[in-house]
């Protein structure tokens, strides 16, 4: 989120910290978006076992992914913030 | 509901370097008013379908743009509705028209995007979806990709799978000069090239376009004094779907889609089978696939049988994007909606060429926002 | 002046450490410079470092590993009181991790914080100045991390030794505490054997003038006059733990202070891991909790550049043993993780322009 306000304003930015989720969907993006730096990553729709399901980042540390996963919710920075910015710091979602 | 269509133009779609926005715009509103045969005074109201103006090109006020340049005060309105902008045009052009106010309508559709880079096109093109989906970083590819690689674990398909709309819609393009890509491609063509987002490689994926596509609407009355055989629009409906694909319990399914065509098969009186063509929002090949079953062609999880069996492919039962496609003939944004109702319009007064559907009677366009934030059905019968 | 005198109330509640997944092999450092690389991993004592991935840094790995210490101290967050994060590599100069961590940790409004700086001893420092604070009474619970994503300039002889890591320790009343501090020191003095000015990318240093005026002269004088403070000797103590920017600096300290092999090795994780300076020694610390046994007694002696040395007497409890499993180890992370080559390394660390 580009903008430091938005992003303070939403006071459940890390609710999923330390949670564990399941895989749903992923994908690897390739050519990253304006921001996100050139290398690709991985990026799916994780499902928690309260209800919530939600867009995330991967981390994947000597793991492959794939559907029915599951994952774990960290603290991780999101991509890259220009020098007078501020550090997009978000929950990605670790392989188990 | 009985919308008659006047006239349609569509401009050639592509990479059109000394074509800028204005001059796309006029070209097409011009040659729809000509195509209708009326005196661009008769026009009562228009309706501007566009995406990415104000982000790309700084420019909003689209509506003076156009009575700048075609030397009109006509009232006028920009409509926004992500990749649906086009098909919301046309069918605010019919609310219009169909309220009793106004006896003329004008939509056109209008897109100006190769003029920046494509990390800032894509970049763009993530405002129509979620704010998570963008602030993680996903593309606009990705985005379909995450909905792609769903289907395929779900039905069994394979990646092969994806590549036979991409194919089906060139070699209709191939027959189409307005098309941006008017030549076929081959299999191995579409399997070998690189991959953007798993599994969506990019001969999957439509491409960046300029281009422009407008209509003429009217009442019937307007049209009797006008002594033409006419077509009509017989349902125009839209529905809204959640912004987010992770808000959805089922990812392989657009139930804006689903809802918006069963509202409009109920309301022209006619079902899928009644069909003599369709052209749908295939921005991926994936979305062409998921909307054949969204909109009761066929049972879900059976759609890419069908794009192997030719029986969607231009000579076969019920042909799919005879125009090119997204894929094909290009998808500038706003203008997609439009010249998908152009292309039916052209194919029911039998002006279609090459790529002529015979007898062609009944045809439904399909336009659709972001991942299924929004979707547009238009129903158009001779 | 340092008063003589021993904590009373103040022990360590919840312990945690996090290294990243990726390790660069010396050899391979070398091997990019034409150097010997292999002779430089015999001479420094170092195989390998521990280098993190492009979007980790000084605070996504103090909240892994206060998560971890979290897991141990079975505590609710918004008891803590104090949160001090000590590292060279804070991601701002001006706003501090501490509340972004407090934040993330779901700590509330209520706690003393600043980010603390002092090379590689902040981290200890943290330690000291949370210690502080519970044992006036002011608050019950704090936090003190030391963490650091380490810059090295490319082929400097730091880049070899340089790694990323975090050790986070939740210190708490005598009642809950696992491990309790008995006491604390620290000798200090303005010594130029590292610096990195603000704005500037790498840190410098003055080569072998970081050895006797630097570690060694801070490190051994902290630790004879706290020894001679506590009244105590090296041999009380089963474990000893030092600052290691190396291998041969701690077993050379080692040598001058009477430290036996067997005191020394359970910590010195250097061999493996590198130099994740505010993390080090408490990396070092971490490693001998999971493995200690109850009524054990510790020293630490960090070293920071700048200079100076904080030195701990600590003393393990019987509640230790049971929390020594209940969460991520050393071990752990010693075990499972992979290679990088150099140019990863350097794409990772945003070095390539």
């Amino acid at each position: 989120m580009k903008n430091p306000i938005r992003k303070w304003r939403n006071k459940n930015k890390y609710q999923y910290l330390g949670k564990q989720g399941e895989i749903v969907s992923f994908t690897k993006v390739n050519n990253p978006p304006l921001n996100f730096g050139r290398l690709p990553y991985y990026i799916g729709i994780i499902k928690f076992p309260g209800g919530g399901q939600i867009t995330g980042q991967l981390v994947l540390e000597g793991q492959e992914p794939a559907i029915g996963k599951k994952a774990e919710g960290v603290l991780r920075i999101i991509g890259q913030a220009k020098d007078e910015e501020i550090i997009n710091y978000g929950v990605k979602f670790k392989l188990v | 509901m009985k919308t008659v269509v006047l006239g349609a133009y569509q401009t050639k779609f592509g990479e059109l370097w000394d074509k800028g926005l204005d001059d796309l715009l006029l070209e097409a509103v011009q040659g729809a008013i000509e195509d209708a045969g009326i005196d661009k005074r008769k026009i009562e109201i228009i309706y501007i379908g566009n995406k990415l103006a104000g982000k790309l090109l700084d420019q909003n006020h689209l509506s003076a743009l156009l009575g700048e340049s075609l030397g009109i005060k006509t009232p006028s309105v920009r409509v926004e509705a992500a990749c649906a902008s086009g098909g919301m045009a046309v069918a605010q052009g019919c609310l219009a028209v169909n309220s009793g106010q106004f006896q003329t309508a004008l939509a056109v559709g209008v897109e100006k995007m190769t003029d920046l880079s494509t990390e800032e096109i894509s970049s763009a093109l993530m405002t129509a979806a979620g704010q998570d989906e963008q602030a993680n970083g996903l593309s606009f590819v990705g985005l379909y990709a995450l909905l792609a690689n769903k289907y395929l674990d779900k039905y069994q398909a394979k990646e092969e799978d994806l590549a036979f709309p991409a194919i089906k819609n060139h070699f209709h393009a191939s027959l189409n000069k307005k098309a941006q890509f008017p030549f076929s491609l081959t299999l191995d063509q579409v399997v070998d090239s690189p991959i953007i987002a798993r599994p969506l490689k990019l001969l999957h994926c439509s491409p960046i376009s300029d281009g422009a596509a407008a209509v003429v609407l009217a009442s019937k009355e307007f049209a009797k004094s006008k002594e033409r055989k006419s077509v009509y629009i017989t349902a125009s409906v839209q529905r809204t779907g959640s912004l987010s694909l992770a808000k959805r319990d089922n990812l392989t399914e657009i139930e804006a889609s689903s809802s918006a065509s069963q509202a409009a098969y109920q309301l022209a009186g006619v079902s899928p089978e009644d069909l003599s063509l369709l052209e749908v929002h295939d921005c991926f090949s994936i979305a062409e696939i998921v909307a054949l079953e969204d909109l009761g062609i066929c049972q879900r999880g059976e759609a890419y049988y069908l794009e192997r069996n030719g029986e969607v492919k231009l000579g076969g039962r019920r042909p799919v994007n005879v125009s090119g496609g997204l894929k094909a003939c290009g998808h500038p944004v706003g203008a997609t909606g439009v010249k998908q109702v152009v292309e039916v319009y052209n194919q029911l007064k039998g002006r279609a060429g090459e790529r002529q559907v015979k007898e062609a009677k009944v045809g439904l366009t399909h336009n659709v926002g972001g991942i299924g934030g929004t979707a547009v059905i238009h129903i158009l019968q001779k | 002046m340092i008063n003589n005198k021993r904590f009373s109330k103040v022990g360590i509640v919840g312990f945690g450490g996090y290294l990243p997944y990726w390790r660069l092999r010396v050899s391979q450092i070398g091997q990019t410079w034409a150097k010997n690389g292999i002779d430089l991993e015999k001479s420094l004592g170092v195989e390998q470092k521990a280098v993190a991935s492009v979007d980790e840094d000084c605070l996504t790995m103090a909240a892994a590993a206060a998560g971890i210490a979290f897991q141990r101290a079975a505590l609710a967050p918004n008891k803590i009181g104090a949160v001090f994060v000590g590292s060279e590599s804070h991601p701002y100069s001006v706003k501090p991790t501490g509340t972004i961590l407090a934040d993330g940790l779901g700590l509330g409004n209520e706690y003393f914080c600043a980010d603390l700086e002092f090379a590689c001893k902040a981290g200890t420092t943290a330690l000291q100045i949370t210690a502080g604070l519970i044992e006036s009474g002011l608050v019950n619970y704090g936090l003190a991390v030391g963490s650091d994503k380490s810059q090295a300039e490319p082929g400097d002889a730091l880049d070899f030794t340089a790694s990323a890591g975090a050790a986070a320790f939740i210190l708490g009343p005598r009642e809950d505490s696992l491990v309790d501090i008995l006491a604390s020191y620290s000798f200090c003095s303005d010594t130029p054997d590292f610096w990195r000015r603000e704005g500037v990318s790498f840190p410098s240093h003055s080569g072998r003038f970081s050895g006797q005026p630097g570690y060694f002269y801070h490190l051994e004088n902290c630790c004879q006059k706290f020894l001679q403070r506590i009244k105590m000797k090296i041999k009380d103590f089963d474990y000893v733990v030092f600052h290691m920017p190396n291998k041969k600096f701690p077993a050379r300290a080692a040598k001058h202070l009477g430290v036996e092999g067997e005191q020394l090795e359970p910590g010195l994780l250097v061999a493996k891991i590198g130099n994740p300076y505010s993390a080090s020694s408490l990396l070092g610390l971490i490693a001998v909790l999971e493995k200690a046994q109850d009524r054990e007694n510790i020293l630490l002696v960090s070293y920071g550049s700048g200079s100076g040395s904080d030195a701990f007497f600590l003393r393990t409890k019987k509640k230790l043993l049971s929390v020594q499993k209940k969460a991520k180890t050393i071990n752990q992370y010693l075990k499972k993780n992979k290679q990088i080559d150099y140019l990863t390394y350097l794409q990772n660390y945003n070095l390539i322009k």
